[in-house]
Formats: structure tokens, sequence, C-alpha cells
């Protein structure tokens, strides 16, 4: 159900991903007076930026910021949520990370900046550029690029996918950081190589983010294959 | 049909305009935010030839009683005599109509008839609108006056007198307006009025359209029909017991629809008012209603206001109607900002984005 605004700054995001990214760098940032939303999907910035000044709690937002994709044209982003702004009635600032007007103060943020093409993953791949696992993935997208033809559309998002399964052989330290923030974590770490290797398979798809279930429905996982045989007899007999 | 509705000095509300309005109209806000009372003003302003709409709107919320010299007062912001309530709206058309409601500063003291006019009693004539009753000269101890102004720019008057021992309420003749009606939270509809209702529908032999709404709720219903207890004419309803059921017995969740339902043929062309429309309806089933009540609403042209405390219903509303043929449907949220209270209107895409954004839109 919905939520009213509570806080006096207000984030807008893409996607539920940026919502948990920023969500732990603000808490580590400590501060508490900043509520992210998500508008799911930069197509729907537009709607969501107008109907901002409508929202139970928005009147009492003294900060708004945003943050969007740079994609293939940092420039045009930022101008799109410009004149979202606009028809919104809402301040425009005149550049990325420049903030405009007040009650509220309105910010907008271009990733990974204002110039480059590219997108928040780009900055979680920098972020890592010296673990050793980064060494694998692009060996692996090496690898990739000479055996299939249809590499991922989205390159950032395959390495970062790529990346992550290298985590599902935790490390102590992330570890702690699962017990901390996973409703169902292991009593203990433990190298699980089939999850690993199961996603580091869908990194390698057209759509290298999908679920694990959702791949199954786009038919990333051959359902009719020898291998789920005894699944289908299974539920044949139901 | 409304396009816009503003108030000035009604009840809690200084001045506000609502708009757009769509043909079905949901009221959200807080408590105290002048729901009702928007649904009341709305009910006045349609129903502007009657003044007994005025101690109406207060018997809905169980003021029965009154000082004479402070007659309806309580309808004014602050309980203010000597503000006028202003009520106006604009149609498709952007036709303006306006109702003004004061209290008479100098109430007739007394009248009498002479040579068929109304006279005041100090002498001065008035102005003869029509005369309605060529009886009493009662003392006057207090007067509302509801001064109309139409698309045409033509004006009529009605009054309400409370005398010494009687209301007395004047109203212009041959007046045909569409019908508006209000449906009350607080009050049961009248059997007798229900079956009236559904007796003309079955005379026009269109009763199974209201069998079919009410089977959303109970699909056990097979039939409906008129049997009298005490000589008071009851819906009973067939759902396959061993005994014809009364309605009333159904489950509020049955009596609230079925009244919604058989109101609508009857406020043809009109307006209907339902406070608290989900009431005894569970959520399941919001949105099959929502699509039958617009596809009445359509059929009828009448134009909704309904208020709601739900989400839910909120929500089934927005998913009806954007799954419907036509996206005929507005959400109004009433709130107070510096001690002012306005509204603030979403349309399909605004309250689809909210709903996105996981926002709280009542």
């Amino acid at each position: 159900m919905g939520t009213p605004i509570t806080q006096p700054k207000l984030l807008l995001v893409e996607g539920k991903d940026e919502v948990k990214l920023f969500e732990k760098l603000i808490s580590d940032l400590g501060l508490v007076d900043i509520e992210i939303r998500s508008v799911l999907g930069k197509t729907k910035f537009r709607d969501n930026i107008a109907t901002l000044p409508r929202l139970s709690g928005f009147g009492q937002v003294v900060s708004l910021g945003m943050v969007r994709d740079a994609d293939k044209d940092p420039s045009g982003a930022f101008s799109s949520l410009r004149d979202a702004l606009e028809a919104a009635g809402l301040p425009r600032p005149t550049k990325p990370l420049q903030s405009a007007g007040d009650t509220p103060k309105v910010t907008v943020m271009i990733l990974p900046d204002r110039e480059r093409q590219g997108m928040l993953e780009d900055i979680c791949l920098d972020s890592v550029r010296e673990d050793p696992a980064m060494l694998c993935v692009d060996q692996y997208f090496q690898c990739l690029s000479e055996q299939i033809k249809d590499l991922p559309h989205n390159l950032a998002k395959a390495r970062v996918r790529a990346f992550l399964a290298s985590m599902e052989w935790l490390e102590e330290t992330h570890f702690e950081y699962f017990q901390q923030y996973l409703t169902e974590c292991p009593a203990e770490p433990s190298r699980i190589p089939s999850v690993a290797k199961a996603h580091v398979f869908l990194a390698s798809r057209y759509k290298p983010d999908l679920d694990l279930g959702i791949a199954a429905k786009a038919g990333y996982w051959r359902l009719d294959n020898p291998a789920f045989e005894q699944v289908r007899q299974f539920l044949k007999t139901l | 049909m409304y396009t816009s509705f503003s108030l000035r000095n009604y009840r809690c509300f200084t001045d506000m305009t609502i708009a757009p309005l769509a043909r079905i109209n949901l009221i959200a806000g807080k408590n105290n935010m002048g729901k009702t009372a928007l649904l009341e003003a709305l009910w006045l302003h349609h129903g502007y030839y009657n003044p007994t709409l005025g101690p109406t709107v207060n018997a809905f919320r169980g003021i029965t009683h009154f000082k004479r010299t402070e007659f309806l007062w309580d309808l004014f912001s602050g309980f203010d005599p000597e503000s006028t309530i202003e009520l106006s709206s604009r149609d498709l058309e952007n036709r303006p109509r306006s109702l003004r409601i004061t209290v008479q500063e100098h109430p007739t003291s007394h009248v009498s008839l002479r040579n068929g006019k109304w006279e005041r009693g100090n002498g001065n004539k008035l102005s003869v609108t029509e005369m309605v009753s060529q009886e009493t000269t009662e003392p006057i101890e207090s007067e509302v006056r509801f001064d109309y102004v139409g698309p045409s720019g033509k004006s009529l008057q009605a009054h309400a007198f409370v005398e010494s021992d009687n209301i007395r309420f004047e109203r212009p003749r041959s007046v045909k307006e569409p019908t508006g009606i209000f449906l009350a939270t607080r009050r049961r509809d009248d059997p007798e009025i229900l079956a009236e209702r559904f007796g003309n529908l079955a005379v026009a032999k269109e009763e199974d359209k209201i069998i079919r709404i009410l089977q959303i709720i109970e699909p056990r219903l097979k039939s409906l029909t008129i049997q009298h207890r005490g000589g008071v004419p009851i819906l009973h309803g067939e759902i396959g017991m061993r005994r014809l059921m009364p309605l009333s017995l159904m489950g509020d969740g049955v009596g609230r629809l079925l009244g919604i339902a058989l109101a609508i043929p009857e406020a043809q062309d009109g307006i209907l008012l339902v406070d608290e429309i989900e009431n005894g309806m569970h959520y399941t089933v919001l949105n099959d209603v929502w699509k039958v009540l617009a596809g009445l609403a359509r059929e009828y042209a009448v134009q909704l206001f309904a208020t709601t405390h739900s989400e839910e219903c909120i929500r089934a509303a927005h998913r009806a109607f954007s799954a419907g043929e036509q996206y005929d449907f507005a959400l109004h949220r009433l709130e107070r900002v510096d001690d002012t209270i306005r509204a603030i209107t979403f349309d399909q895409r605004s309250l689809e984005a909210a709903i996105e954004m996981d926002a709280e839109v009542r």
C-alpha cells in the first residue's frame, strides 16, 4: 500500500536496484532525513515528476534529488529531466550537480557523470577495478566474444552480473554483511558453485540481468532438455 | 455534467475549486478535510430550487434540532451568518451556474396577503417571484435565502422561513431539473424507496441488470421480488434457501451496492452522491463493482461523486477504468494547506505514476 512522503529530502532513482544501493550509501554517510523513491524505469521519469506535487507530504520536501543513467546521451538525459521539471512547475537546474530553487531545492545527477556515456553499473565496476575477480570477468567476456555471436546488449550489466557471481564464493567480510541484511542466510560461509555458474551463464545472454525464473520464461534455460525430465514427470503426476 | 465546482464559505471551505471533474469522481482525504461537506455542497447546488435540502444535509449528520434564530447558521463558514455561501459550477459547454445562500439581515417581520402579492409588513413591496401559498400571517423569526443564477442568466429564488412553530419553505414552481440523489453513510436506504426504484426498473423489464450487479457480491442470487411485510414493500432475493431472503439480511455490501445501483437510473442525467462508497464491500469485488457502476453511470448519463477512505477502492477504480473502454474517472484528494482546504486532482497518468512510486494518494 502507498506511503506518504515523510522526510524533508526526497531522492528519485530509476529502479529498485538503485533504491538498495542508495539506501546503503545514505546509511554509510549517516544521513537520516532522505527518502528514496523509484520511478520504475527511466521512461517513467516524466510522469512521475509531474505527479510529485500531488503526493501527500510533498509540500514539506525542502530538497529534491534525481539520479538518472546517461546511457548513450548524457546531455540528452539531463535535458529530459529539465523538461519534466518544467512541466511539473518545479525549479530547473542549469547543470547536473548544480541546485536550483528552494522549497524544494532541486539537484540532478547523471551517471556515471555529465560527460560520459554509461550507467550506475559502470561506477560499480570502476569501484572494483582492482578486485582479482575482475581479471576473470574480463577474460570471460573476451572468451564469449570469440565463442558466441550475440553478445549481451548491455555489457556493463553483464559484467556486473558476472562479477557478482564471483561473490557467491563468500568472503568473510561479505558474509558478515549478508548476515546483517539478508533475511535468509546460511549459518556459515559456503561455496555454492552452481549458483555462481548459473549467474555467470546468464551474464552471457542478450538480456544479462534477468532473474533465474524470468530467464526461464525468456527461454534462456532449455526446459525441454533431458536435465528437466524428472521435474516434468513430477508435474505430470500431480 | 459538471466540469468544475467552486465553494466559498460553506462549512469548512473558505475558498476552493475542484477541477477538472470526470463522470466518476472519488474524493479522498484525511478525517475532517470536508469530504462529506463537499458532497453536501454539490447536492445543494444541484437542487438549488429546493430549500429543504439545507436542513436535510444537517439531518444526515444527526442534527435535527436548532435554535430558531440560528437556523442553518452551521452551513456557513465559522457559523458566520453575515457571510455568503457561494457555490458555482461550469458544465461541458463552460456555462456558469451559481447558488448564493444568505441569512437575511432583516427577515420579513410578517407577511400578509393583499391582492395576490406578498408584501413586507413595513409596507415595502417585494418583487414577486412565485406565490406558492395564500396562507399565514405568522411572524417570521429568521429567513435563509437561496439565490440561483442559471446558464442563461435567469435567476430564481427559494426561501426557508422560520416561524414561531413552523419552518416554511418557499420554492419556485415549474422547475424541471434532473434528479440529484445523496446516499449518506449513516442512513440505511428506506426499504420502500428501494422497492419503488426496483419496481420502476421491473416495469421497464430491466430488473435483470440489477440482479447481475448484485451477483458480483452474492453469486447465489437468482432473482429479486417485492414482498409485503406489515404492509411495507420489501425486496427479497432468491438465493436457493428454504425461503426468500430479505435483502437487508444479506449483508451491508449487498445493501450498499443495491442502493447505488437503483439510484443511478433514478438520477438519470443528474448526479449521485455517495458517502464512503466502499462500505461493506470486500476488496476482491471492488474491481468488478467499479466496472458495472461505470457502465451504469454512462448508460444513464449520471455523474457520480463518492468519498472513500480506502486505498484498495482507489486502486480498484484505477485498474477498472484503465482496463475499460474509457477512463472517465478522477481522484481528488482534499488536504489542508495553511489553514485552507484545497483539492488535488489525479488523472490517469498521475494516478498511475503515484501508484508506481508507492505513494500515498488518500
